[in-house]
């Protein structure tokens, strides 16, 4: 692949609301390309991967950058609100300490400034290092486009986000009071890679049995993101370590993932079930 | 098409006119001349074009110029007071941290980011602050004690 040192030209949208951003992505079908960030946009730009005429940055929709607490409803957060703003913020470390933790995890401090939550779901790649957090705490995505908004749930959204669509607002649940969570990942360098293998996971015991369970892996395809035949075997029977080794374990089997320059599929499982039993363990405090 | 755009970099005010499609880096080093920001890798993966803008530590190679509008953007030029060295210069010298210099300035404008963000950083703390820059002569020990030690000498202060 060549890689160019500059931009290739391209008309520049800024639209300031979520009206005018779907108005213009409405108006030029197939033709706007959505930045939010813009360390992968901008980086595929200079790679010459999907340009298009037209860029549209989402950085002026001021009403896309928020975070917010409802105790019903549990937190919000706007796509445009950054990684680190999200690992900083007081509402997510109290609320919902997991997601701050993993997104302190992510990548390096210029990534976490630049990046967006938003943006690093709507990249829909393997490796993308919020998803896995995200569905381990049933989180849901707002997808608007001409017609109104519908809601779905984060492991769908690989499927459901279509061209011409907008990731507006992201929903997590708040965790049941005594929810446990635990998330490890595996990169070759801490920060600065990607997590080769990740998971995540949210547990609630009551009385000694696994009421609520939920396992999610990254650094596997997406539609495999999910460890459902771990979480139902997890489910209903008192946490031991045994029960942890053979749900980690169908979790690597279950999953699809590829061989990258460093590691062959067969390493990156064998490294999955080791991530996922960590998790684990550390959510029932084993 | 080009647009005009203000901002204020090291404190100056700027109006210039830039393309929409030319990176915050190449306005910086070819338009207004501060060739202190380093272009190498130009993807993201060096730090070399690091600049705080707005508060926050950012690589300019991935920004678009045109969204630094109104920003307030600090490089290394903006760091020395004359020809007195900001602490964080005069520590990175005093440490050997300084080989071929290429990757200096991001390394320096990234221990600005960490230390105007935790005054008193632990060691590790300095080694996540940096973690997206990368040095190919001296290796990471020198720098990251320059960088203790220039926070140390600023006392908690900025």
């Amino acid at each position: 692949m060549q890689y160019h040192r500059r931009l290739p030209k391209f008309e520049y949208l800024a639209p300031k609301t979520v009206e005018d951003a779907i108005a213009m992505l409405g108006s030029k079908k197939g033709e706007v390309r959505i930045m939010a960030g813009g360390t992968i946009v901008v980086h595929q730009m200079k790679e010459r991967i999907g340009n298009r005429p037209y860029l549209m940055s989402l950085k002026l929709i001021k009403d896309l950058d928020y975070i917010s607490f409802d105790d019903k409803k549990g937190l919000r957060i706007g796509a445009m609100a950054s990684l680190q703003s999200i690992a900083d913020s007081s509402v997510v470390n109290e609320k919902c300490s997991i997601l701050a933790n993993a997104c302190r995890k992510l990548y390096t401090p210029q990534f976490r400034n630049m990046g967006t939550i938003g943006g690093n779901l709507s990249c829909r790649f393997a490796t993308a290092g919020s998803i896995p957090v995200l569905i381990a705490l049933g989180a849901e995505v707002d997808i608007v486009n001409g017609e109104g908004n519908r809601t779905v749930l984060v492991e769908d959204f690989y499927k459901e986000m279509k061209d011409g669509e907008l990731l507006a607002h992201i929903r997590v649940p708040s965790p049941p009071a005594h929810a446990k969570w635990g998330y490890h990942k595996f990169a070759v360098r801490d920060h600065y890679d990607f997590a080769t293998v990740s998971a995540a996971t949210l547990i609630n015991i009551v009385a000694g049995k696994c009421t609520d369970v939920r396992l999610a892996l990254g650094g596997v395809t997406l539609p495999t993101m999910r460890a459902k035949k771990s979480e139902n075997l997890l489910s209903g029977q008192a946490v031991t370590d045994d029960m942890i080794a053979k749900a980690a374990q169908l979790a690597s089997e279950s999953c699809n993932l590829g061989s990258d320059v460093y590691f062959s599929a067969d390493y990156k499982k064998e490294l999955l079930k080791v991530v996922a039993k960590r998790a684990l363990k550390d959510a029932v405090g084993a | 098409m080009k647009q005009e755009m203000k901002f204020i970099v090291n404190g100056e005010h700027h109006a210039v006119q830039v393309e929409t499609h030319r990176t915050l880096l190449e306005v910086l080093r070819e338009t207004l001349g501060l060739t202190g920001s380093k272009e190498m890798c130009n993807k993201g993966d060096c730090g070399g074009c690091s600049v705080i803008m707005d508060g926050k530590l950012v690589l300019s190679c991935l920004t678009l110029a045109i969204e630094a509008q109104a920003k307030e953007i600090t490089t290394i030029e903006g760091l020395a007071d004359g020809n007195v060295l900001h602490p964080i210069q005069q520590a990175f010298v005093d440490h050997g941290a300084i080989q071929c210099g290429y990757c200096s300035p991001g390394f320096i404008i990234a221990a600005k980011a960490i230390i105007d963000k935790t005054p008193n950083p632990t060691i590790d703390e300095i080694k996540e602050g940096i973690s997206n820059h990368v040095c190919r002569c001296t290796g990471y020990v020198q720098i990251v004690e320059a960088i203790d030690a220039a926070a140390k000498n600023m006392g908690g202060s900025r």
